[in-house]
């Protein structure tokens, strides 16, 4: 059976989830262009994979970073969030919910990436998608 | 560049849907808003968008732009140092271009170079 997948908002943050999602291939993810770091952590931002220590360190503050810009675009009406970046001259730092589309199905998965500056984030979101 | 001139540059890129300046302090300084936003809620993105800054910068110091994808938009947060740069694409095909925009008017902006 065909699993179709794509980006979508993390719906309800507080839900809690009774399916730990397997993480997606770790050693996938590495391989993606400008991917230094990643971690993979289920809906309630239980860890399901972390790639090293910077990584941790990243992981540590995504629930708060979601937590905010999601009441941000809420709180504005601009739509629910479903990916936050922030970037600096050399880095991005890069949140995506991932959510298959198949009925009781684990997730979503979040998934942090930390790149170099150079990294298309739209490409590698794509890319990413891919592997599920 | 001033903030009336830096509002004009953005709104002249064709793939911009909207954008503000707003002081820390939730001022309005200039903005191009599309007739959807509700100009209510700008000391509210303004307070919550430093938030989400600094509670970034804990852990990646030298950020200095979030973008927020939402279902409906791109939005753009970018720090100018003295103002808030919020830039709204409601085409995420279109958030690249607009990104190339916002450098552009950020190294004019700012004299040491955005």
């Amino acid at each position: 059976m065909e699993i179709e997948t794509r980006l979508q908002p993390p719906l309800d943050l507080t839900i809690v989830s009774t399916m730990k999602p397997e993480p997606v291939n770790p050693d996938a993810i590495a391989a993606l262009q400008g991917v230094k770091h990643s971690f993979q952590t289920d809906r309630n931002f239980q860890e399901i994979h972390c790639s090293s220590d910077a990584a941790a360190e990243l992981q540590e503050i995504a629930p708060a970073c979601l937590r905010l810009a999601s009441k941000l675009t809420a709180n504005a009406e601009l739509g629910s969030l479903y990916r936050m970046q922030a970037s600096s001259d050399h880095d991005h730092f890069i949140i995506l919910a991932l959510n298959p589309e198949v009925p009781n199905a684990p997730g979503p998965r979040l998934v942090g990436l930390h790149t170099d500056h150079t990294t298309d984030i739209d490409h590698l979101a794509v890319e990413l998608t891919s592997l599920l | 560049m001033g903030n009336n001139e830096l509002i004009q540059y953005l709104s002249r890129s064709g793939n911009i849907t909207g954008s503000f300046l707003v002081s820390p302090s939730g001022s309005y300084l200039a903005g191009d808003l599309p007739d959807f936003f509700d100009s209510t809620k700008i000391p509210v993105i303004a307070e919550e968008g430093y938030t989400v800054l600094e509670t970034i910068r804990t852990k990646v110091p030298d950020a200095k732009e979030i973008r927020l994808d939402t279902h409906l938009l791109a939005i753009f947060l970018r720090d100018l140092g003295r103002t808030l740069l919020v830039v709204l694409v409601n085409d995420s095909a279109k958030a690249n271009s607009a990104k190339i925009a916002i450098d552009v008017v950020a190294r004019r902006y700012l004299p040491e170079g955005g």
